[in-house]
């Protein structure tokens, strides 16, 4: 599962037909592809006039094109009016790397992640702009991704998805029976409404999962981020592929970052590349090969936030409510001495074992599917189905030698969708099973590069929260 | 103060009565020199606390060792012979022991 979605890459399988979000959430279902900007023409701002808040139209809309300090009035005079430069996307239109720097060091993170999901999103049009629209890059996989990330460390559906986890779980009921059965041989009082109980601690201690989620988010774009801003700062109206200015560039990647060298050595490749389908495998091969680096670095937080759910969340949780209402409300005083008893003597853990472990499994399917759903577009996608779109013509098979390699690496199922589902998102092979297959089938679906709505928002960066304020 | 002469003896909460010795259980014995002692038995388990107690009409009066106020459980012994205790606003059952 993963904190994968935490940014760009980690999307899940399994899409339905209509997208699962919010009125506030929703994307347009049908927003023209148009949004998508064709190759090497200028950005067109984002918000248009009218669609600013009368608030606020008249500061930034847009990316500083400095760091620090408040909108740039150059940014702002362009959201007024569209620039139309000859040179790809214009200073402002997508975020320096001190802005991705200013961003990524935002403490609160619900607003560093609409900022992330932001500037994400300005950085695939950019990216589009330069190295071409119909096939989209990483940072528009990362847009969706990040914006999932969003509702689960906003914590927007927590409370109520445990809460209908263990009341829809079948025999939850008995193994709560069989605890307070326990306790009333012992003389003990009946924990009233224990489902309700736990299901409140554990909500509680997703806020570790929140957490894990947050952090993926940030070290993602943190790392990501600025090397797609200084791709499009490098390469923006170049009309000729240059080797030389090529190797140059990818020198200042470090050791461990080779997957990132790889992808931005195709990228450039693909910029100038005419053979359709063999720009669609270069920007494949350059997807996949950040999406790789990009879970290789989520795969603590994924751990983190899967595996430790039995031992550190339920069961404490559980022993918590017993222990209290044992020494609360035992018989002559004695429930605290009790308790301490049998817990030494390891009665207590037996006891609640079979309703740890099931509670366990509800928490990891709740947390899982926090992980492992991903809103685009095109749909909701659940990571643990195959995904549901066919591969688009020009990506049906592979013929560019280095993708066959990568792909013959990490999809188990060659040329196919089935068996892309992953079966454990804390596994790095299942995730990246998963992803390759993403990637390509909707790497040419221009639902994906519309613009998600940020409701709320003012569009400003400059102070570091929501809203500007 | 006499101990009433119904509350002598050893109890078991109902739930553990007829049990197959499956998991641990209560056991209270209330003796004439006005000691409790509430014992945890089953699954290996042997362990005991003895205590003062009194009663005040329908209360039992404890003070557990190293506690710092008395503790008051509501009792009944009914007709069948059962005995009601009351505490955390719920009621017990217990029967004696054999």
């Amino acid at each position: 599962m993963g904190v994968s979605k935490t940014d760009g890459t980690g999307a899940a399988p399994v899409a339905q037909p209509e997208p699962e979000v919010d009125a506030n959430e929703a994307a347009p279902a049908e927003q023209p592809a148009s949004d998508a900007a064709p190759q090497n023409e200028p950005l067109v701002k984002r918000w248009q006039p009218t669609e600013v808040p009368a608030a606020v139209s008249g500061n930034a809309t847009v990316f500083e094109s400095k760091s620090g300090g408040g909108p740039a009035p150059a940014a702002a005079t362009a959201a007024a009016a569209p620039v139309k430069g000859p040179g790809g996307p214009v200073p402002g239109s997508y975020p320096t790397v001190a802005d991705t720097q200013r961003i990524q060091s935002n403490p609160d993170a619900a607003a560093r992640n609409l900022d992330i999901t932001q500037g994400y999103s300005d950085l695939s049009k950019a990216m589009g702009q330069v190295v071409g629209s119909e096939n989209a890059n990483w940072s528009t996989f990362a847009t969706w991704a990040s914006k999932q990330a969003g509702v689960s460390i906003r914590g927007e559906d927590l409370p109520k998805a445990m809460t209908d986890a263990i009341r829809n779980t079948a025999g939850f009921q008995d193994k709560v029976d069989q605890v307070n059965g326990w306790l009333k041989k012992l003389g003990m009082p009946q924990i009233p409404d224990l489902p309700g109980k736990l299901a409140q601690h554990m909500v509680g201690t997703m806020d570790q999962l929140q957490g894990a989620i947050g952090e993926g988010n940030r070290k993602v774009f943190a790392e990501i981020a600025p090397e797609f801003s200084k791709y499009i700062d490098t390469f923006k109206g170049d009309t000729k592929y240059d080797q030389a200015k090529v190797d140059r560039f990818l020198q200042h990647f470090q050791p461990g970052q080779e997957g990132l060298r790889d992808a931005f050595g195709a990228y450039a490749k693909a910029q100038f590349e005419t053979d359709p389908k063999k720009k669609a495998e270069l920007m494949l091969f350059a997807n996949n090969s950040i999406g790789m680096h990009e879970q290789t670095r989520l795969q603590p937080e994924i751990a983190k936030a899967l595996n430790a759910p039995i031992d550190q969340v339920v069961k404490p949780a559980l022993k918590k409510i017993i222990r209290d209402t044992m020494s609360n409300a035992g018989p002559f005083g004695s429930g605290k001495w009790a308790y301490d008893k049998l817990d030494k003597a390891g009665l207590v853990d037996k006891a609640i074992s079979p309703l740890t472990n099931l509670a366990g499994n509800v928490w990891r399917k709740v947390a899982t599917d926090q992980l492992m759903t991903l809103g685009t577009p095109s749909g909701t996608l659940k990571l643990g189905q195959d995904v549901p779109k066919a591969f688009p013509p020009n990506l049906g098979t592979v013929t560019n030698p280095d993708l066959q390699k990568q792909l013959n690496q990490v999809d188990r199922t060659p040329n196919t969708t089935r068996g892309s589902g992953a079966n454990d998102w804390a596994s790095f092979n299942d995730r990246m099973n998963f992803i390759v297959d993403l990637f390509r089938a909707y790497q040419q679906d221009p639902k994906l590069m519309t613009t998600p709505p940020f409701p709320g928002r003012t569009g400003s960066y400059s102070k570091g929260t929501v809203n500007g304020s | 103060m006499a101990v009433p002469a119904d509350l002598l003896g050893k109890w078991i909460p109902d739930a553990a009565a007829g049990e197959t010795g499956e998991g641990p259980f209560a056991e209270l014995e209330f003796r004439k020199d006005g000691k409790l002692r509430y014992a945890l038995k089953g699954e290996g388990l042997d362990e005991a606390l003895v205590m003062d107690f009194r009663t005040e009409g329908h209360v039992i009066v404890t003070r557990p060792p190293g506690a710092n106020a008395d503790a008051k459980t509501k009792y009944e012994v009914g007709q069948d012979g059962s005995l009601i205790l009351e505490y955390g606003g719920q009621k017990g059952r217990y029967v004696k022991a054999s």
